[in-house]
């Protein structure tokens, strides 16, 4: 049976690596004693799908994977056994049993990412945020300079801007993920920046702490039916 | 939640910030009491690397279970953060509290090879201590050393306050309660390193004068205190089933060299190998009980979840109960979906049977250490390793399916000549003959491959061939291209693949293997120059090094080609290991007679360990 765990990444833990998360729920697993599947071969290795990897720097509220158990006991159970191998920083937020076809799967199905931008203090003292952001945000298009090795293509950020809002100086954004039309949170942020007049790119204030950026939740579904990847398939 | 030590932004711009957290699972944390002994342990080279290394992990457990002591971890920073610790004067930090590594008790650094001195000046410096020992004041923490490069510890003399010679288990906590005992009574840094002094085990370098005659040579070495012993004995533990062991392994976060449990299952070895160190620093063999191993084992993999369990120690096949253990271990293991992995097991039928049991057959080979193409030169190292041996395990390892073979050899080892260079080759093309005479062409599974690699040979302390004398640059390559083009011109060449190690850091290792004192200026020189991580060939600079020798005024040739006479005083002399220099001159002139020595159960050969009253040496 496949269980999808939903899982937050907070603190320090925000310097890990996609890889190196992986790894850590693969031997956490083992502690628990969680029942799970392997492959066959000289080197089995535990039948885990992790959904979309987290900027290095981002804590998380909403991270996945699904794993192929061969028996459990009761949700909770297994949320107990789980969080007992558990580090500081990281939980075991909830298990639930999903379909087994492929198209549930937590990275194939994700269509949106939440995410809670946080400002530093004086960077926020600075400019009117909030404000610029309503400019920002009520433009009918957002055209941005896409740079690969071989072209510069024009593409349109607005739609992939789903919902946004300002509240207590933070800024919530739902944009698209996945593999037909996604953007990355520090590329908004270097849009809103440029067309405000802030000079500075979404990645340096990342990068130096002027922004600090936490996922909230992952979704699949169309764009005016969203579901958290946390509420597919049923509770064990 | 804990601060940093560094800021989001310089996490942010570094190659694998996890390296520097220090919040793995199973690491230790504990609330700072006053009066607690503050212990940080370095292993000076990158987090990658030093984490796989078991010596430290035994350490940690054994202080952290101590409530008045706090260890803590420290590894090399990258060169990336150097540079930013440096342009931003950011002091180094211990990984679990995050604290400056200048406000500890006590910085242990262990030396398990030459070429990592560079990064401990680097430590040192990034901490904010005074390089050399002698500048230090009250307020630095005592710096002492361990591990494998203390047995010849003079190069690195003037940069360490202490050195503790031995096996941490016995004499760890006499360290601390006498730092403990000397801060109650009010004494200084200088007072306790007299008292340290007497603590069986514990070199303070400042404690001894050495002086030097006309040719060179020392002319005498003397302690200059009381407290000082003449001679500094080896400490071991020779109780090792029950002894500290780290039962909770750290698990990294982020990929390591090797991410795994060790286990250790005994320490020394039985073999008397003339050119290897390690066979004689740690003798008398001593092996670790079967049950509390497999107890061990499975407590380990509890509490870490690792994949691979891995089996530790010199020589794997000699552990009298390796069967029992290996066959108890498949148990656990396959229970589990565990690895496990057998270094340095002698291909015999038993290995053969379990590695075909615990590898893919086809994707995997089976490795041969000979270290010497013929059989003379082998009878002169005391490999007891012979080619019908060799031959005869090739061709069980062909018939269970296997066709890779690895060979190891050293190059360079005393008394070698050209007929020892060509005997290598025709080694590993009789090997490859053996595959195509033997196997019928429809079992066969695809071509033989064999690859052969070779080092250089340096002489080390406390070996028989402590008194060979080394070569120069250009000979030791000129017989790599002996050995090189030999391969190429054999009829199986395409099967056969050989490379060699650099010889640049032979002749460094050379130096730092059997220097002394008068070698320290010019590592310190090298370090000032900006040099460090010389263990990575992208940082080593050969040029440098010699340059800097030169301008020290320091003949790398007296260190390295000269032949030392067998009363020479060595610059280890003052330590003893137990096996006793006679011993060792005995062995040194078989070696060069050509004469084999048996080994530790075949017939005792008086090394001179049996002083510590147990292991392999009282087994009979
Ligand atoms: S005293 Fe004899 S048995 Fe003991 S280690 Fe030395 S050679 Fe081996």
């Amino acid at each position: 049976m496949k269980v999808r765990f939903r899982f937050s990444k907070e603190g320090e833990t925000c310097y890990l690596g996609h890889l190196d998360m992986m790894r850590f729920f693969q031997k956490a697993i083992r502690r628990a004693h969680i029942d799970v599947a392997y492959s066959q071969g000289f080197n089995p290795h535990q039948i885990l799908s992790f959904a979309s990897p987290l900027g290095l720097g981002m804590t998380s509220q909403g991270e996945y994977f699904d794993a192929e158990l061969k028996s459990c006991g009761s949700g909770r159970e297994l949320l107990e056994a789980i969080n007992g191998a558990m580090t500081e920083g990281i939980r075991v937020l909830g298990v639930r049993r999903i379909p087994d076809e492929g198209k549930y799967n937590a990275m194939a199905a994700l269509t949106a990412c939440s995410y809670m931008v946080s400002f530093d203090e004086s960077f926020a003292a600075e400019y009117d945020l909030c404000g610029m952001w309503q400019r920002f945000i009520s433009r009918d298009s957002i055209p941005v300079i896409k740079k690969t090795k071989t072209q510069t293509v024009e593409t349109d950020l607005r739609p992939l801007i789903l919902d946004s809002g300002f509240s207590s100086g933070k800024l919530r954004l739902l944009l698209a993920a996945g593999s037909v039309e996604s953007v990355k949170a520090v590329a908004v942020l270097s849009a809103f920046f440029e067309s405000s007049g802030i000079p500075l790119s979404g990645e340096q204030a990342f990068k130096t702490g002027t922004v600090r950026i936490e996922r909230l939740d992952q979704f699949t579904g169309d764009k005016d039916k969203l579901t958290s990847l946390g509420e597919v398939g049923e509770e064990i | 939640m804990r601060k940093l030590a560094l800021p989001h932004d310089v996490l942010m711009s570094v190659d694998k910030p996890a390296r520097y957290l220090g919040n793995e699972l199973n690491s230790v944390h504990k609330d700072l009491k006053p009066g607690m002994v503050r212990y940080v342990m370095c292993f000076p080279d990158v987090y990658d690397v030093g984490m796989c290394h078991l010596g430290l992990p035994i350490i940690y457990e054994m202080l952290n279970r101590r409530e008045d002591i706090w260890c803590e971890r420290l590894y090399s920073p990258w060169p990336d953060l150097d540079r930013i610790m440096r342009e931003r004067h950011i002091p180094l930090f211990a990984l679990e509290s995050q604290d400056p590594v200048r406000d500890f008790d006590f910085l242990g650094i262990t030396l398990q090879y030459e070429m990592c001195y560079t990064n401990i000046l680097q430590v040192l410096d990034l901490a904010g201590i005074p390089l050399l020992a002698k500048d230090r004041g009250e307020d630095d923490p005592i710096v002492i050393g361990g591990g494998p490069c203390t047995y010849n510890p003079e190069p690195m003399a003037d940069f360490f306050d202490m050195f503790y010679i031995g096996e941490a288990e016995t004499n760890m906590y006499d360290v601390v309660d006498e730092y403990k005992a000397a801060r109650a009574k009010g004494l200084g840094r200088r007072e306790y390193l007299r008292r340290a002094a007497s603590i069986p085990g514990i070199y303070v370098p400042s404690l001894y004068d050495v002086t030097y005659g006309g040719d060179g040579t020392i002319a005498s070495f003397t302690p200059n205190c009381p407290e000082a012993p003449a001679k500094v004995k080896r400490v071991v533990e020779m109780n090792l089933t029950g002894s500290y062991y780290p039962e909770k392994p750290i698990v990294p976060f982020m990929r390591i060299i090797q991410d795994r449990v060790t286990l250790e299952i005994m320490r020394g070895c039985i073999r008397g190998c003339r050119f290897c160190q390690a066979g004689s620093v740690y003798k008398p063999q001593r092996e670790k009980d079967l049950d509390w191993l497999m107890d061990l084992a499975r407590r380990m993999l509890d509490e870490t979840g690792q994949e691979e369990i891995c089996l530790s120690s010199l020589s794997s096949s000699d552990y009298s109960q390796i069967e029992p253990l290996i066959r108890g271990l498949i148990d656990e293991c396959n229970r589990r979906m565990v690895n496990i992995s057998l270094p340095s097991l002698r291909i015999d039928e038993f290995s053969l049977e379990v590695m075909k049991l615990l590898t893919d057959v086809r994707s995997s080979s089976v490795t041969f250490a000979p270290e010497a193409g013929t059989q003379r030169l082998r009878d002169v190292i005391n490999k007891g390793l012979t080619e019908e041996d060799i031959l005869d395990g090739a061709l069980a390892a062909f018939k269970a399916g296997w066709n890779k073979v690895k060979f190891y050899f050293m190059l360079g080892q005393p008394t070698e000549t050209r007929e020892d260079l060509l005997g290598l080759v025709d080694l590993c093309e009789k090997v490859a003959m053996k595959y195509y005479d033997e196997i019928p062409k429809e079992e066969r599974q695809g071509r033989i491959q064999i690859n052969a690699s070779s080092s250089f040979f340096v002489p080390k302390p406390f070996t028989p061939f402590q008194w060979a004398t080394m070569l120069h640059k250009d000979e030791y390559l000129e017989r790599a291209y002996i050995v090189k083009d030999s391969f190429k011109n054999t009829r199986n060449s395409r099967a056969l693949h050989y490379q060699y190690n650099d010889a640049d850091i032979t002749i460094l290792e050379g130096i730092f293997a059997r220097g002394d004192r008068r070698i320290a200026p010019a590592i310190l020189e090298a370090y000032k120059k900006g040099q460090i991580y010389d263990a990575w060939s992208e940082y080593f600079n050969y040029d440098l090094w010699m340059e800097t020798f030169a301008e020290c005024g320091i003949d790398v040739d007296f260190y390295n080609v000269r032949a030392r006479s067998l009363d020479e005083i060595l610059p280890w002399d003052f330590i003893d290991t137990g096996v006793s220099k006679s011993f060792l001159r005995r062995e040194w002139e078989k070696a060069l007679r050509g004469e084999v020595s048996p080994n530790c159960r075949e017939k005792c050969a008086g090394c001179g360990a049996r002083v510590y009253g147990g292991g392999v040496c009282f087994e009979g």
